[in-house]
């Protein structure tokens, strides 16, 4: 799995932090998404794809490889 | 023909094709809705989004590419059928249709209004003298302008004039906001302490602040403009924008029979009438943790109206709406506010002694936290979000 974020669209709603906080993280001060684990381990694949659907703005990007 | 409850409609007609309006129309096909969708907007443009309008679009000049929510290609796609510079005229709810401005009669099975809303002008300006901001040409003319300025007055210090003045300061202009209450933001943030730090955002990036300053009148004075405020000084500047709030765009609705009172009254599920849904700006939705009905003016209210009207026409479960949630960068720091701010009753500070500028401010409505509104506070934000979320949904079942 690979992850990519469009932070041009991201609105620092937190979601993705909220699901999978080893994954996201919020920039504290511009509020926009910072990607911890672009290739995610295993265990952390499914709260990544909660992530990506509860994007309120869908700016994370998730590639199955 | 009416659709039997169960069955969803051959034809969903939505007018008004930006984020409200566009969102229904896919969360329609995301369902597998099979029937018509057709999605009218008065603009030219495929829909797009509005929040890049006073920032990027302003400073880095992006336009359809960057801010495109869904374009022709997409629509066409998805088999929506999409028109621009097709703007509604009148409603015949009996006769379920809608009449274009040009004559032209679009009937359907359910309608969705999602028309928005209209910046309100400014009594004081003459015609055709100061911009606006709430569409892509807008944005672009003011942008031109900008360009060429060296200073511009910013009538109305909500976020719409924050945003614009901090973008008119990024692109090294001179920016005075004038606005007519005691503090910036105040529908947004009240009288709180993040007013106050708001304020000092501003003014420590050299904007300058008017408050209390009404516009009464403005003149030209060959290239540039003369700004007469109340308490009688005059600014002289090249460029005026003035942002100081929008009225729903429910004029072509007269005489519809449909309730109008600050927008299209609707029930919790977005329900105006049978057969008729409003989401978006537009909306007036029964919001029951209020026990009144609200009409929203943010993004992710929109959009969560949007979603929910899509369930709702094809006979799903609603889901409830997220709580109120604002964002707007200024001076590249990111505010947020969430959940009942502005109306709390006591406000509490808690700011980064480290100098970072981090500030959080919580709002308390009988004894319980009500809302919060942060300055580059986003992780303490994200975290309040969700507690407030889990704790409406306990007093909800309690």
């Amino acid at each position: 799995m690979h992850i990519d974020v469009d932070l041009s669209k991201c609105c620092g709603y937190g979601n993705c932090t909220f699901h999978a906080p080893t994954v996201f993280e919020l920039d504290e001060s511009e509020g926009v998404v910072i990607v911890l684990a672009p290739d995610p381990p295993a265990e952390d694949q499914d709260a990544a794809r909660l992530a990506a659907e509860d994007c309120p703005t869908d700016a994370i990007l998730i590639s199955e490889t | 023909m009416i659709p039997e409850a169960g069955t969803p409609p051959p034809r969903v007609l939505i007018v008004g094709a930006s984020l409200a309006g566009c969102t229904v129309a896919t969360e329609l096909r995301r369902y597998d809705f099979a029937g018509e969708i057709l999605l009218i907007g008065a603009e030219p443009e495929p829909p797009y989004e509005r929040p890049p309008l006073s920032k990027a679009a302003l400073t880095r000049g992006e336009g359809e590419a960057e801010l495109s929510l869904a374009s022709a290609a997409e629509l066409a796609r998805l088999e929506i059928d999409w028109r621009g510079d097709a703007a509604a005229k009148a409603l015949d709810v009996s006769g379920n249709a809608v009449e274009l401005a040009g004559g032209e009669r679009l009937d359907y099975d359910v309608l969705v209004i999602a028309t928005g809303a209209e910046p309100r002008r400014l009594p004081s300006a003459g015609a055709g003298e100061v911009h606006y901001l709430r569409t892509a040409a807008d944005a672009r003319a003011l942008r031109a302008d900008l360009l060429g300025a060296e200073s511009v007055a910013v009538v109305g210090g909500g976020f719409i004039g924050c945003e614009v003045a901090a973008s008119a300061a990024q692109l090294g202009k001179r920016a005075t906001i004038v606005e007519m209450g005691r503090s910036l933001m105040e529908k947004g943030l009240g009288y709180s302490p993040m007013s106050t730090t708001c304020l000092q955002l501003h003014l420590d990036h050299g904007v300058a602040v008017e408050l209390g300053a009404t516009v009464l009148g403005i003149d030209r004075d060959g290239l540039r403009y003369r700004v007469a405020l109340s308490g009688g000084a005059d600014l002289e500047v090249d460029a005026v924008v003035v942002g100081i709030g929008v009225e729903p765009a429910v004029a072509w609705l007269e005489g519809s029979g449909l309730e109008l009172d600050d927008g299209v009254v609707c029930d919790v599920d977005g329900r105006a009438a049978a057969r008729v849904y409003a989401a978006g700006d537009v909306a007036r939705r029964f919001d029951p943790s209020r026990g009144e009905h609200v009409r929203g003016e943010h993004w992710t209210g929109a959009l969560a109206e949007a979603k929910a009207v899509a369930r709702t026409i094809l006979h799903h479960a609603p889901a409830p709406l997220p709580l109120p949630y604002v964002w707007s960068d200024q001076h590249g720091v990111r505010l947020q506010v969430v959940g009942d701010f502005a109306d709390a009753e006591v406000f509490e500070r808690e700011s980064d002694g480290d100098g970072r500028g981090r500030t959080l401010v919580m709002g308390y409505r009988d004894g319980r936290l009500a809302g919060a509104a942060g300055l580059g506070a986003s992780g303490r934000i994200a975290g309040l979000r969700i507690e407030l979320e889990a704790a409406r949904r306990r007093l909800e079942i309690a």
